[in-house]
């Protein structure tokens, strides 16, 4: 199973969402968690990693993806990106083929992976999203960073036929992410015709910002946060959501 | 595409025997001249210089096979002239002929080289936008419409009007249709455009995009994503 974390605007917090959700999946569940802004990595800095190989390795030097797999310390694995490549910001038609056939090697080996995608809608973050069964897209209540979540939505759905939606309030208490939530869903019903899930919201917490600075996950420090808690709560929800197409899956 | 290759490999041949005044060279370049023109008769509607049918079919295969490897997306456009007939029986063929080849070089002057126009039937037209979504091609569309709307195709004291009816489809590479079932896609808006009185531009029925050739989002869109947005203290 394949699912982005995406957003359309920066800095709404996908990264450190995507690096705790892993943590919440693991050990019981085998997850690797991919870099998808690959020329940009943010990740590996999230988690204070120093990989040998990232995917540079792999795209531009002909590595296996298996040797740019790093173990996170944290119960799940990361394929890295690099730092400041600009030729990985766009990859080509045959770059993306190795990446695919790469990944999709590595996901039967996963019970999950998560792309964690670079912000905007160019054609590598449309890829990424495209590549996933499922589109994670995280906003927080701020005019721009709504409009941005549901533009991604639109071009996903209307010029590549993504409908699956998943969303997630950041920085913002249950009220407010319900009642935006309510407010997107109507829109994307009127405008687009289909109907996202709602995961629920992470509330703003300080604790947040001190994991970030001390490159360690939240959930690793503590998880009795409030917004430890809420991250704990989405990660059950997508368990609920995703278990029933593992079980058909199995079968 | 073997053909492509021979074409190479003569041209490669020619090249290197630039200087020998041979029989043997100078018959292949004629040969090779015949060919080359046989091939652009069989790839190029003489009338408009646009990509036949066939071409076109074949270019539309490419362009799934393309979107589907690679999931990325592309456009289709029809257009069908309103009341062609008309035009031929009001002012003759050569006439008729004469506004086709101006609707080619119009097609041809609105859409960017790496689009691919063709004249795929009578007075009907097909455009390919590689790497183009929805919004793109539906504002390039309008531009040909207009283009179309305001140009005489007859002279100053016998002016010739000609509207035309479109049909704009883009290619979804997670439906994954094959490239007939997406032109018979397309083809069924055109044939909606014709049957709700023509001259108008026929796409899949989002509400969001009737309001014309915005790209982004549409005012009406951004008004009801704000519409709920109030300000919350925490």
């Amino acid at each position: 199973m394949m699912i982005s974390i995406t957003s359309g605007k920066g800095g709404v917090g996908k990264t450190s969402l995507a690096v705790n959700l892993a943590l919440a999946f693991s050990p019981e569940h085998k997850v690797l968690l991919v870099d998808a802004d690959l020329g940009l990595a943010n990740v590996d800095i999230m988690l204070s990693l120093m990989p040998k190989y990232t995917v540079r390795h792999v795209l531009l030097e002909g590595r296996s993806i298996r040797e740019a797999v790093v173990d996170s310390g944290y119960g799940f694995d990361v394929l890295p990106a690099a730092s400041g490549v600009s030729e990985l910001a766009q990859p080509d038609s045959d770059m993306k083929e190795v990446l695919e056939l790469g990944l999709r090697h590595l996901a039967d080996q996963y019970d999950l992976v998560l792309f964690d995608t670079g912000a905007g809608i160019s054609p590598v973050v449309l890829w990424f999203n495209c590549l996933a069964q499922w589109s994670l897209v995280v906003f927080t209540p701020e005019p721009t960073s709504i409009t941005d979540a549901y533009a991604l939505m639109k071009v996903l759905y209307r010029d590549y036929g993504q409908r699956n939606f998943l969303l997630v309030a950041n920085q913002a208490n249950e009220k407010e992410g319900e009642q935006y939530f309510a407010h997107l869903e109507r829109v994307i019903g009127h405008y687009l015709g289909i109907s996202p899930i709602y995961l629920g919201a992470v509330p703003k917490d300080l604790a947040v910002e001190r994991s970030i600075r001390a490159q360690r996950p939240l959930l690793a420090e503590n998880r009795e946060t409030k917004a430890a808690k809420a991250i704990l709560e989405l990660a059950a929800r997508l368990k609920d959501i995703l278990l029933p197409q593992e079980e058909s899956a199995a079968l | 595409m073997e053909m492509e290759k021979c074409f190479r490999d003569v041209e490669e041949f020619l090249a290197k025997h630039q200087g020998d005044s041979e029989e043997a060279v100078n018959l292949l370049r004629r040969l090779y001249r015949i060919c080359q023109k046989l091939r652009d008769q069989a790839t190029i509607d003489f009338l408009t210089g646009l990509y036949n049918r066939r071409a076109f079919e074949k270019q539309l295969e490419l362009a799934v096979e393309r979107a589907r490897r690679d999931r990325s997306t592309f456009s289709l456009l029809l257009v069908d002239l309103d009341h062609f007939k008309r035009i031929n029986d009001l002012y003759g063929h050569l006439t008729g002929d004469q506004v086709l080849r101006q609707i080619g070089q119009l097609i041809r002057s609105t859409f960017r080289k790496i689009d691919i126009p063709a004249r795929y039937g009578g007075e009907e037209f097909a455009i390919i936008l590689p790497g183009t979504g929805f919004e793109g091609a539906l504002s390039a569309a309008y531009r040909l419409k207009k283009r179309i709307e305001e140009t005489n195709f007859g002279s100053q004291e016998r002016p010739i009007r000609v509207t035309a009816s479109m049909g704009l489809g883009t290619y979804r590479p997670l439906e994954d249709l094959e490239a007939e079932k997406f032109l018979e896609k397309v083809d069924r808006f055109l044939y909606a455009a014709k049957n709700r009185g023509r001259n108008i531009i026929v796409y899949e029925s989002d509400r969001a995009f009737h309001e014309e050739h915005l790209e982004g989002l549409s005012h009406e869109e951004k008004r009801a994503l704000m519409g709920g947005v109030r300000p919350y203290d925490d």
